[in-house]
C-alpha cells in the first residue's frame, strides 16, 4: 500500500475529524456558534458546539428550555435564518447522497434548498400546527415528491400513498385527501413522518417529535422513527427533553446547557455514569415510573441544584408524604358524576350527537390526600376537575364538598366554595394577566371572595393583604419583592409557582391541579412538584391531581384513578394500582410510558397502532358504565362485559 | 412589487390621451352644485330647478335680465281698482313642444291645477287667491281673486305659474315633473340621475332663437370639479363660483366672471319680543356695532353689497334709507347703556351649519364682542334648525333670540320680501317672522301694498313700510349677497339673474 | 353546501324585518320636519300642511310602518318625497354606477393591496417594506378629497387626458376608482402584510421550508393560501363599505351613485328614499357576508366540513 505523503496526511486528518463518532460520518458540526439579535446586541445561543452523526446512528441532544438544542437543529437545516438567527462561526459539514461533502454553515448555502426535505429532513414537534391547513395530505407529501424526484402529480400520489402505508396509517387512500384538521395528533405525526421519510433522506432531525402526544402514541411513534431508520439506515439527531425518551432511542447522548454542550457519551454511559454536574442533576429530576416501587406513600424528588456547573451537596433523603388523615370524613365526595356535552349542527342547530366527557365517575379526596386523576387525552379527567370546580354543569350525579352538596348552592354559596377549591392550569402563560403586576394577581382572589386575612392589630385590610401576598410568595420559594412585576419577566417555572401563590392565598382546602406541571422543564417540573408536597404537609391540602405523566403521578399521588372514555377504570392506592395493575387500559398505558434506563430499552420492535377512541356518541347510543369490583384493600377495577375491551 | 406600480399608472393614464373631450360647436353645458328635484315648476321650490324648468316652460310674465316684469306668454291686462279681477290677452301662434296649441284653455287647465289644494302642489300659495279662471275666448282669460291681491302679475311671473302642455299634464299625470312640455325654447331630452338634456325647440315663437343645439344641465356638487370642468371646456358656465375660488378663474383668459348683486338679503333676526332684544335700542346698538365692509370682506371676500333697506335694491319698490346704520362702537355702547346695558349681555345666535354661515356667524359673534355682548354660536343641521324654529306654536314659546339667516324673494316683489318676514300675522309657523316683529304701521303698509295693483300706490305702501322697518330694527341689516359664477367668454347672452335663476334663451356659442 | 345556502337565505328575511323596525325608527327620530322642508323654505303654515298629508306624514307612526313594510314586501317602497318619483327608480338609476364603480375599485385595490402587503411582509424591515408601508400609511391618511382634486387638477385641467367628472365611459372611471381604491388598497396592503407576518411565523411554513419547497412558492402557496382566509373577509368588508356609495368620490367626481343621493335625502328627510336605501345596505352587506361565509368556507377547509 504506497501512497502519497500528501495524501496520507489528509486521511490522517480525515482519522482525526472523524475520530469523535464511531463510524464515517455522515454529520460533522464543528464550532458551531448561532446568534440572535437581542435587546442589547447579538446573544449566542449556541456556542462552540461539535458533535457527529454517522449513518444508522441516533444521536439525542437534551436539555431544558433555552439550552439551543432546537436552535442547533434548525441551523443544521439553515432554517434557523428564517427565525431570525444567523450562524456566526464553526461549519456543519454534511455529506450528502452524492458523496460531496458540502459545508452546510457557509453563507452561500442558499442553494440548501435543494437538500431539504430530500437529504435531510425533519419532524417538529407540534403536529397539530406543521401540517398546513388548506392542503390536502396528499398534495402535501406529494409535493415534496415532486420536488426532489421529480415525478409528476399522479407517481408523486401513488408515492404518498406508499409512504402513508409504510407508516402504518389505516386507510391511506382516504387519507390523501382529506386536510389536517381532521386527524389525530397521532396520525398528524405519522404524516409528518411519511413526508420527511418520503425521499429516503440520509438524516433525519426529529425535534421532540412525542412530546405533544399521548404516552401510547408516543411509543408508537418512537418505535415507528426506529424501526424505519433500521429500514432506510439513516442518521437521526433525536432533540428531546425527557430522559425516558433518550433511554428509548439513542445510541449517543449530547447534552446541552446554556448553549454549550457539557457532555458526550453513548447512551449507557450517560445514563450510568454522568460525569458533568448538570447531567447528574438533570437525571435526578426525571421521575422514573416505578422509582417507588415497594414504597406505599408519595416520596419527594431527591433533587441535585445545579449553578454554574457545580453540583450542590447531595441532598438528604426526602422524606415521605404521610399527609392523609384517613379517619376523617372526605373533603370531596364525587358520585356517580355525568357530564356531557351536546353537539349541534345545521341552521337550526338540532341535536346530532354527545360528547360523552364524563360518565358515571364516583370518588372520594380525604383531607391531606393526593388523588390522581390519570389517562389520555379526551378521557375526561379535565372534564371532570372543571365540573368539581363548577366552570362546568354537571348532566347529573353529586358532589359533597366539605359535607355540602354543592349543586344546591346558591350564588353566595358557590362563591364560597371558589374560595375552598382552587384550580391551577396547564398554562401559567395563559393564566396570568400580562398587565396585572403579579402581586395584583395574588390579591385578586383575596378581594374577590372579600377574603380576610388576620391582621396584625392595627393594620388596615390593604397592609394585611400584601403582608399575605408577601408570605405567599416567600412560600412558594419567590421573594416579596417579586410582587410588583409582570408575569413576563419570569420564567415558565416561577409562573407556575406565581399561579400556586395565587391558588393559596385564600387558604383553600383543595387544589385541582389539572396538568399543572406538564408544561415544565423537568428540573422545574421536579421542584415544582416538591413544592407542591411542602405546602400539603404543611397545610394538610388535598389534592386532585389531573396528568398524563404516569412517572409524575406516581411520585405525587397516594391513590389514583385511571381514566379512560369518561369512565374510571381502575382506581386504588398508589403503589396497588402501580405494582399490580389489574385493567388493560392501566397496563396500556404502564407499558407505553418511556424508561428512563437505555438497560430497560423495549427491544419489541412491533409497531403499535390504535388510535385513542372518541368520546363522541350517537344520539341514544349510551355508553355502558361497567361496575368496579373490588380486587384489594381500598383497590377497584371495571370488569368489563366483553374482556379487555376498552 | 411596488417598482411596477409607477409604471403601470402611467400605461393607463397615456391610454387615455386621446379622450379629450369633444363637443359639437352648440352644445352648451352648465355646472350647478345641486340635483334637480322635479321638472313640474308648480312642485318646486328651489331656484336651481326653476332654472332647469324654465328652459322648457314658461308663464305670461318673466323676469328680464335685470328682474323687470316682462310679459312673455300674455301680450297685455287690464286690471280692476280693487285689484281683484285682471283679464290678459294672449300671446298668438305658440305652440306647445308636443304640438298642441297655446290658448286661454291650456292656462286655465295649469291654474286650476295650481290652485287646487288637492292637487297638493308646492306652490298652491302662488295662486291660493284665485277664486275663478274664465276662458273669454281662444286668447283672453279672465282671473277672479277672492281677495285683492296687486302683485298678481308677480306672482305669475313666478316660475311656479308656468305653463304646462294640457296633453301633457292629461298623459302624465303625477309624473308631468319628468316629461315637462312647455312652450319655452328648448325640448326636453332626458333626465338621468345628475344630467338634464334639453335640446334646440325648432318652433319656438321668438324669431331667431334659441341659438344652441343642446343645452346639458349637469349636477356638480363639489366646487373645485366644476371649476375643473370650466377650465377644461367641459363646462362652458358654471355656478355659483365660492368667492374663494375666484382667483382659480381670473387667471384664465378663456374665462370671465360674472359678479353681480342677487335679491339675498343677509341678517339676523332678533326676538324682539324677548328681552334684552325688546328695546330697540339695543337693536340700534347692534346695527352699529358691525362694520359691514368688514362682513363682506371677511365673509363673502368682497363680493357682496350692503342692506340699506329692509329688502335688497334688485326688489321692485326698494327704497334705500337715508340715515345708514354706520359702524360706530361709541355710538353703540352709548346705545346700549341707554338702554339699560352698559356692560353688554349674553345671547345665543344659531343658524345653518354650512360652512359660510358659520363664518358669518363667527365674524358678528366678534364684532359685537367689543360692546359686551356675548353671543354663543350655535350651529344647526336644516332639519333641526327647521324644527326650532317652526316647532313653536306660540311666539311666547320661542327659544330663539337671534337667528342668523337669509332670504330671496323669489317674485322679485317688496311684497314677498317684508309680508313673510316682517308682517304682525305672520309668525311662524304661519310664516317666517323669526323676529316676532310687530308694528302696526308696517303692518298696515304691508296690506295695503299687497291690496292694490296700482304701481303709485304700492310704491308709496312700501316706503312707509320699509322706513318705519329700518327705524326699529328687527334685524341686524347684514348685506346683499352678489351673484358669482364662471363663464367661457365665448358663451353669449347667458344671464345670471339676480335671484339666482339662469337664463339661456337668447344663449350663443361663439 | 347547498343546504347551508338556502338556509342562510332563509336567514336574510327575518333579518331584513328586524333592520326595518330600526331604520324606520331612526329615519322618523332624525330632527327636523319633513313636510316643511319638502315645502320649501318659503311655503306657507297651509301649504306645509297640504304636504304633510300629500306625504301621510299626518298618520300616526305604526300606520306609517305598516304602510311602509306592505310595501316593502311587494318591493315597493313609495315615492321619493322630494322628486315623487318611485323609490325604485331613484334607487335604480344611481344602483349601477355605484356598483361598478366599487367593482373596479375594489379589484385593483385588492390586487394592488395584496402584492404590496406581500412585497412587504416578504422583505420585513428592508427598504422595500418601508416604501410600501409609507406609500400605505399615507393611503389611509390621504383625505380622498384632496386626492381626487389634486388629480383632477393633474390630469383633467393640465394634462387633458381625462375628463373632470360625470359618468359614461371608461375613462370617466380611472379618477374615481383610483381615489376610491386608493384607502382601500392601503388597508388591504396592511392587512395583507401583516396577516402575511403572522402566517409565516406558523409552524407549517417552516415545514414547507424543510421539505425544501423553494422560497417562491413558500410565499404564493403555502404562506398566502392561508393569509387568504383572514383577507377575503377583510375584502368582503370593504366591498360592503364601498358599496353604499363612498358620498366624497361621488362628490368629487359627479358620480351619480347612491352615496350622493343618501346625502340628499338626507339633508332632504326624503324618508321613503332613506329608508330604502338603508334597506339596501343592509341587504347588500348581508349578502356580501354570505359571499364570503361561502368563500370562506372554499378557503378554509375546517369550515367546509363541519
Amino acid at each position: 500500500m504506497s501512497r502519497s505523503p500528501a495524501a496520507a496526511a489528509a486521511a490522517a486528518i480525515d482519522a482525526l475529524t472523524r475520530s469523535a463518532g464511531p463510524a464515517p460520518s455522515l454529520l460533522s458540526v464543528e464550532g458551531l456558534s448561532v446568534a440572535f439579535a437581542g435587546d442589547d446586541g447579538p446573544v449566542r445561543v449556541v456556542e462552540d458546539l461539535s458533535f457527529s452523526v454517522a449513518p444508522g446512528e441516533t444521536v439525542a441532544i437534551v436539555g431544558e428550555s433555552g439550552s439551543g438544542k432546537s436552535v442547533t437543529s434548525l441551523s443544521v437545516m439553515r432554517l434557523v435564518d428564517y427565525a431570525g438567527g444567523r450562524i456566526v462561526g464553526g461549519r456543519i459539514r454534511f455529506t450528502g447522497r452524492d458523496g460531496r461533502e458540502r459545508d452546510l454553515a457557509a453563507p452561500s448555502a442558499d442553494s440548501l434548498t435543494g437538500m431539504r426535505g430530500n437529504d435531510i429532513a425533519m419532524v417538529f414537534q407540534e403536529p397539530m400546527t406543521s401540517l398546513n391547513p388548506v392542503f390536502t395530505i396528499g398534495d402535501q407529501i406529494a409535493e415534496a415528491v415532486m420536488l426532489h424526484q421529480g415525478l409528476d402529480r399522479k407517481a408523486a400520489r401513488a408515492e404518498a400513498l406508499r409512504m402513508l402505508e409504510k407508516v402504518r396509517i389505516p386507510e391511506p387512500a382516504r387519507l390523501l385527501d382529506r386536510h389536517p384538521h381532521q386527524l389525530s395528533g397521532g396520525m398528524r405525526q405519522r404524516v409528518m413522518i411519511a413526508m420527511a421519510l418520503s425521499c429516503r433522506p440520509s438524516l433525519l432531525i426529529a425535534d421532540e417529535p412525542t412530546t405533544a402526544l399521548d404516552v401510547t402514541i408516543q411509543a408508537q411513534i418512537l418505535r415507528l422513527i426506529r424501526l424505519l431508520q433500521d429500514e432506510m439506515g439513516m442518521g437521526v439527531i433525536f432533540i428531546t427533553h425527557d430522559m425516558g425518551v433518550v433511554a428509548e432511542v439513542a445510541d449517543r447522548v449530547v447534552v446541552m446547557w446554556r448553549g454549550k454542550k457539557v457532555e458526550e457519551g453513548p447512551v449507557e454511559e450517560i445514563f450510568r455514569a454522568p460525569q458533568h454536574p448538570y447531567t447528574k442533576a438533570l437525571l435526578s429530576a426525571v421521575p422514573k415510573l416505578g422509582a417507588l416501587s415497594g414504597q406505599d406513600l408519595p416520596v419527594r424528588f431527591p433533587l441535585l441544584v445545579v449553578d454554574d456547573a457545580k453540583a450542590g451537596a447531595a441532598p438528604p433523603a426526602p422524606p415521605v408524604q404521610d399527609t392523609v388523615r384517613g379517619e376523617a370524613a372526605p373533603l370531596l365526595e364525587v358520585r356517580d358524576l355525568t357530564t356531557r356535552f351536546d353537539v349541534r349542527k345545521g341552521i337550526f342547530g338540532s341535536l346530532k350527537a354527545r360528547v360523552h366527557a364524563v360518565e358515571k365517575v364516583s370518588f372520594a379526596v380525604r383531607p391531606g390526600e393526593t388523588l390522581a386523576l390519570v389517562g389520555e387525552s379526551g378521557c375526561g379527567k379535565s372534564t371532570t376537575g372543571r365540573t368539581i370546580m363548577g366552570l362546568q354543569a354537571a348532566t347529573s350525579g353529586a358532589i359533597r364538598f366539605d359535607g355540602v352538596d354543592t349543586t344546591t348552592l346558591d350564588s353566595n354559596g358557590q362563591a364560597k366554595l371558589k374560595e375552598k377549591i382552587q384550580y391551577i392550569f396547564q398554562d401559567p402563560f395563559a393564566s396570568l394577566n400580562p398587565r396585572m403586576t403579579v402581586g395584583f394577581s395574588i390579591a385578586e382572589p383575596m378581594l374577590v371572595h372579600d377574603y380576610a386575612p388576620a391582621a396584625a392589630p392595627g393594620q388596615s385590610r390593604r397592609r394585611a393583604i400584601e403582608a399575605r401576598v408577601a408570605e405567599l410568595l416567600t412560600q412558594v420559594g419567590l421573594r416579596p419583592e417579586h410582587a410588583r412585576r409582570y408575569p413576563h419577566e419570569f420564567s415558565g417555572g416561577q409562573r407556575q409557582r406565581i399561579c400556586i401563590a395565587r391558588a393559596l392565598a385564600c387558604d383553600p382546602k383543595l387544589i385541582i391541579a389539572d396538568e399543572a406541571v406538564a408544561a415544565l422543564d423537568v428540573s422545574i417540573q421536579a421542584q415544582v412538584v416538591n413544592l407542591l408536597m411542602d405546602l400539603q404537609a404543611a397545610r394538610g391540602l388535598s389534592y386532585l391531581f389531573i396528568s398524563h405523566d404516569m412517572a409524575v403521578v406516581e411520585r405525587v399521588s397516594h391513590r389514583v384513578a385511571v381514566m379512560y372514555l369518561g369512565q374510571i377504570v381502575e382506581i386504588g392506592p398508589r403503589r396497588a394500582v402501580f405494582e399490580n395493575p389489574q385493567h388493560a387500559y392501566t397496563r396500556r398505558l404502564m407499558a407505553a410510558v418511556p424508561v428512563a434506563d437505555p438497560g430497560r430499552r423495549t427491544r419489541d420492535l412491533r409497531l403499535l397502532t390504535g388510535e385513542i377512541p372518541s368520546p363522541i356518541r350517537a344520539l341514544g347510543d349510551e355508553p355502558a358504565v361497567a361496575p368496579l369490583v373490588a380486587v384489594g384493600p381500598d383497590h377497584f377495577v371495571a370488569r368489563h362485559a366483553i374482556g379487555g375491551d376498552f | 412589487m411596488t417598482r411596477f406600480a409607477l409604471p403601470l399608472l402611467a400605461g393607463l393614464l397615456a391610454g387615455t390621451a386621446l379622450a379629450g373631450p369633444a363637443f359639437a360647436a352648440k352644445d352648451l353645458v352648465v355646472g350647478m352644485p345641486d340635483n334637480i328635484t322635479t321638472l313640474d315648476p308648480a312642485d318646486i321650490n328651489d331656484t336651481l330647478s326653476q332654472s332647469a324648468s324654465r328652459t322648457m316652460l314658461q308663464g305670461l310674465f318673466g323676469f328680464d335680465k335685470d328682474m323687470k316684469l316682462v310679459p312673455l306668454l300674455a301680450e297685455s291686462f287690464t286690471v280692476n281698482d280693487t285689484a281683484t279681477e285682471y283679464t290678459y290677452r294672449l300671446r298668438k301662434n305658440v305652440v306647445f313642444h308636443d304640438g298642441t296649441p297655446f290658448n286661454a284653455q291650456a292656462v286655465k287647465t295649469s291654474f286650476d291645477r295650481l290652485a287646487d289644494p288637492a292637487n297638493r302642489l308646492k306652490r298652491q300659495s302662488l295662486l291660493a287667491m284665485l277664486a275663478e279662471t274664465v276662458v273669454v275666448d281662444d286668447y283672453t282669460i279672465t282671473l277672479k281673486l277672492s281677495q285683492p291681491f296687486g302683485a298678481l302679475n308677480n306672482n305669475l311671473a313666478h316660475p311656479g305659474a308656468m305653463i304646462h302642455s294640457p296633453k301633457a299634464l292629461e298623459t302624465y299625470g303625477k309624473d308631468i315633473g319628468r316629461h315637462p312640455v312647455g312652450t319655452g325654447p328648448y325640448k326636453f331630452v332626458s333626465w338621468e340621475a345628475d344630467t338634464l338634456k334639453v335640446e334646440k325647440n325648432d318652433k319656438y315663437w321668438k324669431q331667431g332663437l334659441p341659438k344652441i343645439d343642446h343645452v346639458t344641465l349637469k349636477s356638480v356638487p363639489e366646487n373645485g370639479s366644476r371649476i375643473a370642468m370650466l377650465q377644461t371646456n367641459e363646462a362652458q358656465f358654471i355656478y355659483p363660483l365660492p368667492p374663494e375660488m375666484v382667483k382659480m378663474v381670473e387667471g384664465n383668459q378663456a374665462l370671465e366672471i360674472i359678479d353681480a348683486p342677487s335679491i339675498i338679503a343677509r341678517y339676523v333676526a332678533m326676538n324682539t319680543m324677548k328681552k334684552p332684544f325688546n328695546d330697540p335700542r339695543v337693536r340700534q346698538a347692534l346695527n352699529y356695532a358691525i362694520d359691514k365692509n368688514a362682513y363682506a370682506k371677511v365673509v363673502y371676500r368682497g363680493y357682496a353689497g350692503p342692506l340699506d333697506s329692509a329688502i335688497p335694491s334688485k326688489l321692485g319698490f326698494h327704497v334705500t334709507q337715508p340715515s345708514q346704520y354706520t359702524y360706530d362702537l361709541a355710538k353703540a355702547k352709548a346705545l346700549l347703556a341707554e338702554a339699560g346695558y352698559p356692560n353688554g349681555f349674553e345671547a345665543e345666535m344659531f343658524g345653518r351649519n354650512s360652512t359660510n354661515f358659520i363664518r358669518g356667524m363667527q365674524f358678528v359673534q366678534q364684532q359685537l364682542s367689543q360692546i359686551g355682548v356675548k353671543l354663543t354660536v350655535t350651529p344647526l343641521e336644516a332639519g333641526v334648525e327647521t324644527a326650532r324654529v317652526w316647532g313653536v306654536e306660540k311666539p311666547e314659546d320661542a327659544t330663539v333670540q337671534m337667528q342668523y339667516g337669509g332670504w330671496s324673494a323669489s317674485t322679485g316683489d317688496a311684497d314677498w320680501g317684508l309680508r313673510p318676514l316682517l308682517w304682525g300675522k305672520g309668525f311662524p309657523p304661519k310664516f317666517f317672522n323669526v323676529a316676532y316683529y310687530k308694528n302696526d304701521t308696517v303692518d298696515a303698509a304691508i296690506e295695503t301694498g299687497i291690496a292694490t295693483a296700482d304701481t303709485a300706490k304700492r310704491a308709496e305702501a312700501y316706503r312707509v313700510a320699509q322706513e318705519q322697518i329700518w327705524k326699529d330694527a328687527p334685524w341686524i341689516f347684514l348685506g346683499v349677497e352678489n351673484l358669482l359664477a364662471g363663464k367661457s367668454k365665448k358663451l353669449t347672452g347667458f344671464y345670471y339673474v339676480a335671484d339666482g335663476g339662469l337664463q339661456m334663451e337668447e344663449a350663443d356659442l361663439q | 353546501m347547498l343546504k347551508y345556502l338556502v338556509g342562510r337565505l332563509a336567514g336574510i328575511l327575518p333579518v331584513l324585518l328586524v333592520i326595518s323596525v330600526f331604520v324606520f325608527g331612526f329615519v322618523h327620530l332624525l330632527p327636523g320636519d319633513p313636510a316643511r322642508l319638502v315645502a320649501g323654505p318659503d311655503a306657507t303654515q297651509k301649504d306645509v300642511e297640504l304636504v304633510r298629508q300629500d306625504l301621510g306624514l299626518d298618520q300616526p307612526l305604526w300606520v306609517q310602518y305598516g304602510r311602509f313594510l306592505g310595501n316593502a314586501v311587494q318591493g315597493e317602497f313609495g315615492r321619493s318625497m322630494k322628486s315623487k318619483r318611485p323609490v325604485s327608480q331613484e334607487i335604480g338609476e344611481r344602483f349601477l354606477p355605484t356598483f361598478y364603480l366599487t367593482v373596479v375599485a375594489m379589484v385593483w385595490a385588492t390586487l394592488a393591496g395584496l402584492l404590496i402587503g406581500v412585497a412587504s411582509a416578504t422583505r420585513r424591515g428592508r427598504w422595500q417594506d418601508h416604501v410600501g408601508m409609507v406609500v400605505a400609511v399615507s393611503g389611509i391618511a390621504f383625505p380622498s378629497f384632496w386626492l381626487g382634486l389634486l388629480m383632477i387638477d393633474l390630469f383633467s385641467v393640465k394634462l387633458g387626458w381625462l375628463p373632470t367628472s360625470g359618468y359614461g365611459t371608461w375613462q370617466h372611471y380611472v379618477m374615481p376608482s383610483l381615489t376610491l381604491g386608493l384607502g382601500v388598497a392601503a388597508v388591504m396592503a396592511r392587512f395583507t402584510r401583516s396577516a402575511f407576518i403572522e402566517i409565516a411565523r406558523e409552524d407549517y411554513v417552516r415545514t414547507a421550508r424543510a421539505k425544501g419547497v423553494p422560497a417562491r412558492l413558500v410565499v404564493w402557496k403555502h404562506t398566502l393560501r392561508n393569509a387568504m382566509i383572514p383577507i377575503i373577509t377583510m375584502v368582503g368588508l370593504q366591498f360592503g363599505f364601498l358599496l353604499g356609495g363612498s358620498i366624497v368620490v361621488e362628490t368629487v367626481f359627479s358620480w351619480p351613485g347612491l352615496g350622493r343621493l343618501l346625502v340628499d335625502s338626507v339633508n332632504y328627510r326624503d324618508y321613503t328614499v332613506i329608508q330604502a336605501e338603508i334597506l339596501l345596505f343592509s341587504l347588500e352587506f348581508i349578502v356580501i357576508n354570505l359571499l364570503v361565509d361561502v368563500l370562506y368556507a372554499l378557503a378554509n377547509p375546517e369550515i367546509r366540513y363541519s
